[in-house]
């Protein structure tokens, strides 16, 4: 099991320095909800300058019939990069690697539906290579997914975890019906759940993200899976630099489990989110 | 050439009934698993025998929603209930997983699959890879413009279906969770508490919402028709008798005059008014002719309305008497201009003179929901025939 990790600062050095090898390059107008993106020439001159290191590109935007042409034509350069697989979201991504016969793996990276080993299966037989499962999975589900399918898995580790995506320009229409300057972001609080969320926006839509750290890292000893993504979109760096080298050095086997535990602990909130609670969705009569 | 579909949903066997007679072509339902409105009444199996023997008889058809995001746990039993359904006499099911797509497409070639729209399927190469797979008819996302949605037409061949009017997600479908992490109920198995229509805070500003307006498409029927869409689907399994009848009836009237070469101004403005009437929200036509803006959404000053023009839906005929029986809805009294309408189309205009009781005392006003009416009227009118305010008494 290895680290991947989708970086905010322009220098890979720093990364290197923590025993990185893995990085997740989300691709500039074909990307979404990543607080840095990169041009495909960026990303040519990172696997040219940095031959041994793994790189996975995303292009997780829903792709409209006026992108075809040009993610055609990126598909193509990509695949001569060499590159470790590209995270896609759009069938129209796997449908033209079908037909161009194109070579780069494939990363089944659609957020919230990697939920069955069944349909993992499904996109196995039909070219996919990795799936990268749902953050909305308890942990049974989790090890059953794993146990059930033979894709490769990638699981998210460290994120705010991306909850919505709108075709919709959110903030900017806020801003305009409340007359304020335009922002990129906002913060804004749920009083049911007393939770703040992360609202950004991006000329491609809107996400919407959880804004505290939930911490998985208690499942990380039960599961096997090829790579734990580790995203520092919008996370203080300082911290996840800290929660990158602890987890590098667990999967060195540098550190135990239960250190590894302790030591992350003062930098994640204290919810597991669903990793302990299943979601429902019949309601009983009587709490409608 | 082929007649463009109208597509109604129903939430259980009397909504079914009332969208087939009212003019829809075909309905689609949920069982009691698998579907995204887990909360709704749904069908068990006996009842989608029934549904489909009462659709079949009157030449219409019955699609079942199995298009929830699967968990390996609901998994289990899934093909067993497949088989069961189809030997009830679905004609498709809704699917969103492509699992279960080849599943059913490769065991049974007499009933279609249908991509859900929870795939947000928006351009034609994805369009292409569900065609390889089977697919029959795609379900496009709420997020295209008429253009996208032509060249997916024109260029796949496939048969597509667009929403035409009811709720609209902020977030496209598929994509979001917030009902997840904000109530633990899981928007993608049918548990959606629509979170997008909460309250949320921001510093000092007022309280706001991200939710939309609903869509209504009924100025655009014509464009819908001339760009080749197979099928035009009505939203809300869990929507009234009332909305569904005026609904689907009002949409199946603009569809014939369409056909027909005979939809004017003046009688779109009516249609137009009778569907706004009975929605709750305002509504707009979002992505249709351009990318949807502020003017589509509710931050704050949000207008839910409550409806009061359902009078009563009507049961039987008093012939002794010569009334119509009717079980109340909502308060009106003698002077109240109504429309009584039917599934047939035929409308009748009244002022109320009389009400009475079930043993044909006069009553001054019509004040209790539930209870049996009755009114002066020359003839009998066919089951499901209901009757709406137009004005009243006192209005000036």
């Amino acid at each position: 099991m290895k680290s991947m990790v989708a970086i905010t600062k322009d220098k890979l050095e720093e990364y290197l320095s923590y025993n990185q090898t893995c990085f997740l390059l989300p691709l500039e107008n074909y990307a979404v909800s990543y607080e840095k993106t990169y041009t495909k020439e960026e990303i040519k001159d990172l696997r040219k300058k940095y031959p041994s290191l793994e790189f996975f590109v995303v292009i997780n935007k829903t792709i409209f019939n006026e992108d075809l042409k040009e993610l055609e034509q990126i598909l193509e350069y990509l695949d001569g990069l060499s590159i470790q697989g590209i995270f896609f979201y759009d069938l129209a991504i796997l449908e033209l690697k079908q037909r161009k016969s194109l070579k780069t793996p494939l990363v089944w990276n659609q957020t919230h539906l990697v939920t069955n080993s069944k349909t993992c299966n499904f996109y196995l037989e039909n070219g996919v290579d990795y799936a990268l499962i749902a953050g909305e999975l308890e942990k049974s589900e989790i090890l059953s997914l794993i146990e059930n399918t033979q894709i490769k898995l990638c699981y998210t580790l460290l994120s705010k975890p991306i909850i919505a995506h709108s075709r919709r320009n959110l903030i900017t229409n806020y801003e305009k019906m409340t007359n304020n300057t335009q922002k990129e972001q906002l913060i804004i609080h749920e009083s049911l759940k007393n939770q703040d969320y992360l609202v950004t926006e991006q000329k491609e839509g809107t996400s919407f993200f959880y804004q505290d750290l939930p911490n998985y890292y208690s499942i990380l000893k039960d599961i096997e899976v090829e790579y734990v993504i580790l995203n520092e979109s919008y996370i203080d760096h300082t911290i996840f630099m800290k929660l990158l080298n602890l987890t590098n050095q667990y999967l060195d086997h540098k550190i135990s489990f239960p250190i590894l535990l302790k030591s992350v602990e003062p930098y994640l909130s204290k919810d597991t989110l669903f990793l302990s609670s299943k979601t429902i969705y019949r309601v009983k009569k009587e709490e409608k | 050439m082929k007649k463009i579909e109208l597509l109604a949903p129903a939430g259980d066997l009397e909504r079914l009934k009332v969208n087939l007679l009212y003019g829809a072509d075909a309905v689609y339902i949920g069982g009691e698993k698998y579907s995204l409105r887990a909360n709704a009444t749904n069908f068990s199996l006996e009842q989608i025998k029934k549904a489909c023997s009462f659709a079949h008889k009157h030449n219409k058809k019955v699609y079942l929603t199995l298009n929830m995001v699967f968990h390996n746990e609901d998994m289990d039993g899934v093909e067993e209930y497949i088989d069961k359904v189809i030997k009830a006499g679905i004609d498709a099911f809704i699917v969103s997983d492509p699992f279960l797509i080849s599943y059913i497409t490769k065991k049974e070639k007499q009933v279609e699959v249908h991509l859900s729209t929870q795939n947000s399927t928006t351009n034609k190469e994805s369009v292409n890879f569900f065609k390889k797979q089977g697919v029959k008819r795609v379900v496009l996302a709420r997020e295209l413009s008429k253009k996208e949605i032509k060249e997916i037409i024109d260029e796949t061949k496939l048969d597509v279906e667009v929403f035409i009017h009811g709720a609209m997600c902020t977030c496209f479908s598929g994509r979001c969770t917030l009902s997840n992490y904000v109530t633990g109920r899981d928007a993608n198995r049918g548990g959606c508490a629509q979170v997008c229509r909460f309250a949320f805070s921001k510093e000092e500003n007022p309280p706001f919402t991200f939710a939309t307006k609903d869509l209504n498409m009924a100025k655009y029927i014509k464009d819908l028709i001339e760009i080749k869409v197979s099928s035009l689907k009505i939203e809300g399994r869990m929507r009234s008798l009332y909305y569904l009848a005026t609904v689907v009836g009002t949409y199946r009237k603009i569809i014939d005059k369409c056909y027909q070469n005979t939809l004017t101004d003046e009688n779109l403005k009516k249609y137009e008014k009778t569907l706004n009437r009975v929605a709750n929200r305002e509504t707009s036509t979002h992505y249709f002719m351009k990318m949807a803006d502020e003017t589509d959404q509710y931050y704050t000053g949000r207008k839910e309305l409550s409806n009061q023009d359902y009078l009563g839906l009507i049961t039987g005929y008093d012939k002794k008497n010569q009334c119509l029986i009717m079980v109340e809805r909502n308060y009106f009294e003698p002077g109240d201009k109504i429309e009584i309408f039917t599934p047939t189309g035929k409308v009748y205009q009244r002022t109320v003179d009389k009400i009475y009781d079930e043993e044909m005392n006069e009553l001054e006003v019509a004040r209790h929901p539930e209870q049996v009416l009755k009114l002066k009227f020359e003839e009998e009118l066919p089951e499901y025939s209901m009757i709406r305010l137009i004005e009243k008494k006192n209005k000036k």
